[in-house]
């Protein structure tokens, strides 16, 4: 079976050479056969990584050892659900995640530029080949899903770590992302080779980016959620370079989201959007390339292997490509028109870009650090925490501002007369928070109470969005509150799903700050009867108790925990010794309160004598960070919902400036 | 930005020189915190291995890499989790006393990280910053690999 894998992966790689081929000869040649032929070899890919997909599959839950991957990553007592989560736990399951999520988006990308894009039609086929023969390429050469070697009666198993509900949700979104700024990236490189820079590839490829950023946002979200859970240190984010790997291509994605309305709506930033996608690609790249290589230390390590020169290569094609691409088309990205004032929504669309940038460049310097500082002394220097922190706050605090601001301002030019009628009632709603918190005791983080105003600010001239527009639809109709707000929403999805996007990152900010500038902690060795307190919680230590898991043996320590003088029950973190793993997994337990705060318990050792070494956090307002995560979905799906009378409004566009062959093969 | 008018052959009006301007002093501020930031304020600690540390960083914060070749106690235990990392490349080695939060994959011959000050030859490392690679994750090596 192995044999049939390798085949069918071979195979497939040939295919994506053919599409590449077949995909520029059409588009130098015109040539409709060849147009055909380069989309059947697409299919014919997607039939075979099916195939490599079910052989691999199949190897992993009828415990084929003599697949080196399966010995090295699961094991007989692995229950079920792991076993299916471990296919993309090991290096070459998770590039054979990434072919099967770009074959099936590439086909998608090539439907969808049907009407109205057939002229970019073959280049978008061969710049999609050469994308997943470079994935086909990896999974035939350094990374073989399929190599075998003599089956041992069982296998290693999987880390402990992993062995968590998450696996099955927080890889592949963050693959569905990475893999999903391949088709925005692609559509922009095809349409400056095809020399049609219009707004088109913008309005094609907005849904897709769309969607990659959503699922790199939920997928870092769902990630941050594991870590806090499973991890143990007390938080949700460590600046880990594999999470940066994925902050910093969605920060890109997020600064495009914002730019390309500039250029639909005035034809301006041409040329810094398809910079932007192109960044946003590659940087999704060096992520997968960071994972892979082992060349940076993180949490999420991975064993050093030469894959990384792979991506090394891929990356300089990607970057040198697309600015050379750049720089041909330029005279064709002239701007229609120019910013004619700073109190414009686009002037406020420029800045936000702006900080979004330097916040991803920020975050970039500080994961290459240790390789330029290396590279220039003979010492490797790293940075933290801290250096990712300030950078955060000091380009966060003013990206909330305008997040605010940007709804509320005109396009072209605001008066000063506009600016203080929309201003005034959130202006107020800030600097009351701001004294609210400081009344309340909570000046001890300026960070905090700075955060805090600007939320209020911008929660406000949000939620003034949505009552002016059902006022509006309220009085002009007969339609009553609930069907205007509905409504509202409804016919302007984009906007309002944009806003509730808004809504769901202050959420997310405030969850932060409070977890983290207002937090309480406290650790200690605890005999029985002994207590620890932690703010408002105490914490006894009643025992230790022993249990028998599926594949493991956990060790409990009992502590009665009370919250407010209150009883709360027990609480009971463990640590889990696997058997078959040699290896121990610390089990964090949570009590959350209806506040949103989290009593946070953490086992870091039992004695012989049996007490137990305990760290407890108390964490103001986190759950609000998961719920953003609902909100933050919401906004994205009703974005991203299809919408007949846009589509319309498209099409009559199109129709108005047709292009050369838009009949297409 | 390379944005030019389409078709606006007079000179620039006042308002687009000054948002010229304003976008100007923007991009600066930016350039200008992230340079004075990294210059001055002091958040990198060198990263080296056992034989590097072990050449003159004593009294210094500094990030160890290298391979766990014993442990004693953990971090209930009142001198705290005790162990030898050796050199990657050489047998120099170096002690490390860690009190916090000890990853799940720790144990002898894992690579590790660990943040801490030396001292005497002895690493007093930060709690919560011992980091261990996983192999388990992604497989450290192939057992008589045969390729099909």
């Amino acid at each position: 079976m192995a044999l049939v894998g390798q085949g069918a992966l071979i195979l497939a790689l040939l295919l994506a050479v053919w599409a590449v081929v077949a995909g520029l000869a059409a588009a130098t040649g015109r040539d409709a056969r060849l147009l055909r032929s380069a989309a059947l070899a697409l299919w014919g890919i997607l039939a075979l990584v099916a195939v490599a997909v079910a052989i691999f599959v199949h190897a992993i839950v009828t415990h084929d050892f003599s697949f080196s991957v399966v010995a090295s990553s699961t094991s007989r007592s692995l229950p079920w659900g792991y076993l299916i989560t471990s296919a993309w736990a090991s290096q070459a399951g998770s590039l054979l995640l990434w072919a099967s999520i770009l074959i099936v988006f590439s086909l998608l990308a090539l439907r969808a530029t049907r009407q109205g894009l057939a002229e970019i039609r073959p280049w978008l086929i061969a710049i999609l080949g050469a994308i997943l023969a470079f994935f086909l390429l990896l999974l035939v050469v350094p990374a073989s899903p399929f190599a075998t070697q003599v089956a041992p009666p069982d296998g290693n198993g999987l880390n402990p770590a992993l062995q968590n509900p998450y696996m099955a949700t927080h890889p592949p979104a963050l693959y569905l992302g990475y893999v999903g700024l391949a088709i925005p990236f692609a559509l922009a490189m095809a349409s400056m080779l095809a020399g049609r820079v219009d707004a088109r590839w913008v309005v094609a490829s907005r849904r897709w980016t769309l969607v990659a950023w959503g699922f790199l946002g939920i997928g870092m979200l769902l990630g941050s959620h594991w870590a806090y859970q499973e991890i143990g240190w007390g938080g949700f984010w460590a600046w880990d370079p594999v999470e940066n790997a994925a902050l910093m291509p969605w920060l890109v994605a997020t600064a495009f989201l914002h730019s390309v309305i500039v250029q639909e709506k005035k034809g301006m930033l041409k040329v810094w959007n398809i910079a932007l996608i192109a960044g946003a690609f590659a940087l999704s790249i060096f992520g997968t390339f960071l994972t892979r290589s082992g060349i940076l230390s993180s949490v999420h390590a991975f064993v050093a292997s030469d894959i990384g020169w792979y991506f090394i290569v891929a990356l300089a094609l990607i970057c040198g490509g697309s600015t050379v691409l750049i720089l041909w088309r330029l005279p064709m990205l002239r701007a229609d028109q120019r910013i004619e004032s700073v109190a414009s929504r686009e002037a406020t669309f420029l800045f936000n870009n702006l900080l979004l940038v330097g916040m991803a460049f920020a975050v970039l310097w500080g994961v290459v650090f240790p390789l330029l500082t290396e590279a220039i002394g003979s010492v490797r220097e790293t940075v933290s925490s801290p250096f990712y922190e300030f950078f955060a706050i000091a380009f966060g605090i003013p990206l909330l501002l305008l997040m605010g601001i940007g709804p509320l301002i005109a396009w072209r030019r605001a008066s000063l007369v506009q600016l203080r009628r929309s201003f005034l009632w959130p202006l107020a709603a800030g600097l009351l928070a701001g004294a609210g918190m400081l009344a309340l005791g909570l000046g001890s983080s300026w960070a905090g109470v700075a955060t805090g105003s600007v939320c209020a600010f911008t929660a406000v001239t949000i939620i003034s969005e949505f009552v002016r527009g059902t006022r509006a639809r309220h009085a002009l109709g007969d339609e009553r509150w609930p069907t205007a707000f509905a409504r509202l929403i409804g016919k302007n999805r984009r906007r309002y799903g944009g806003y509730i996007v808004h809504l769901g990152i202050i959420v997310f900010v405030i969850g932060a700050i409070g977890s983290s500038a207002y937090e309480s902690r406290a650790e200690g060795l605890l005999e029985r009867g002994q207590t620890l307190t932690v703010g408002d919680a105490t914490l006894t230590f009643r025992g230790v108790e022993e249990t028998d898991g599926p594949n493991y043996t956990q060790r409990a320590a009992v502590l009665d925990a009370t919250l407010g003088g209150s009883s709360i029950g027990a609480l009971e973190p463990a640590r889990r010794a696997y058997t078959r793993e040699q290896t121990t997994s610390n089990e964090v337990a949570i009590h959350t309160t209806l506040a949103g705060g989290d009593l946070m318990v953490i086992l870091d050792g039992i004695r012989g004598d049996g007490a137990v070494q305990i760290k407890a956090f108390y964490k103001p307002l986190v759950a609000l960070i998961w719920l953003s995560g609902f909100i933050f979905v919401l906004g994205v799906v009703l974005c991203v919902w299809p919408d007949a009378r846009e589509r319309r409004r498209i099409l009559r566009r199109y129709a108005e400036e047709p292009l050369a062959g838009e009949a297409g093969p | 930005m390379s944005e030019t008018p389409a078709a606006t052959p007079e000179e620039p009006k006042r308002g687009f020189r000054h948002i010229r301007l304003v976008v100007a002093l923007a991009v600066a501020s930016i350039l200008g915190t992230f340079a004075v930031y990294t210059a001055f304020a002091d958040t990198s600690i060198p990263v080296l291995g056992v034989a590097q540390a072990a050449t003159g960083y004593d009294g210094e914060d500094i990030r160890l890499e290298g391979r766990v070749t014993k442990a004693t106690g953990d971090a209930a235990d009142p001198q705290g989790l005790r162990f030898t990392v050796r050199d990657f490349t050489t047998n120099e080695t170096i002690e490390v006393v860690y009190r916090g939060s000890v990853p799940d994959a720790f144990r002898v011959g894992r690579e590790v990280v660990i943040d801490g000050r030396l001292e005497n030859g002895t690493l007093a490392g930060t709690p919560d910053t011992l980091v261990t690679k996983c192999p388990s994750k992604y497989e450290e090596q192939k057992t008589s690999a045969d390729p099909a």
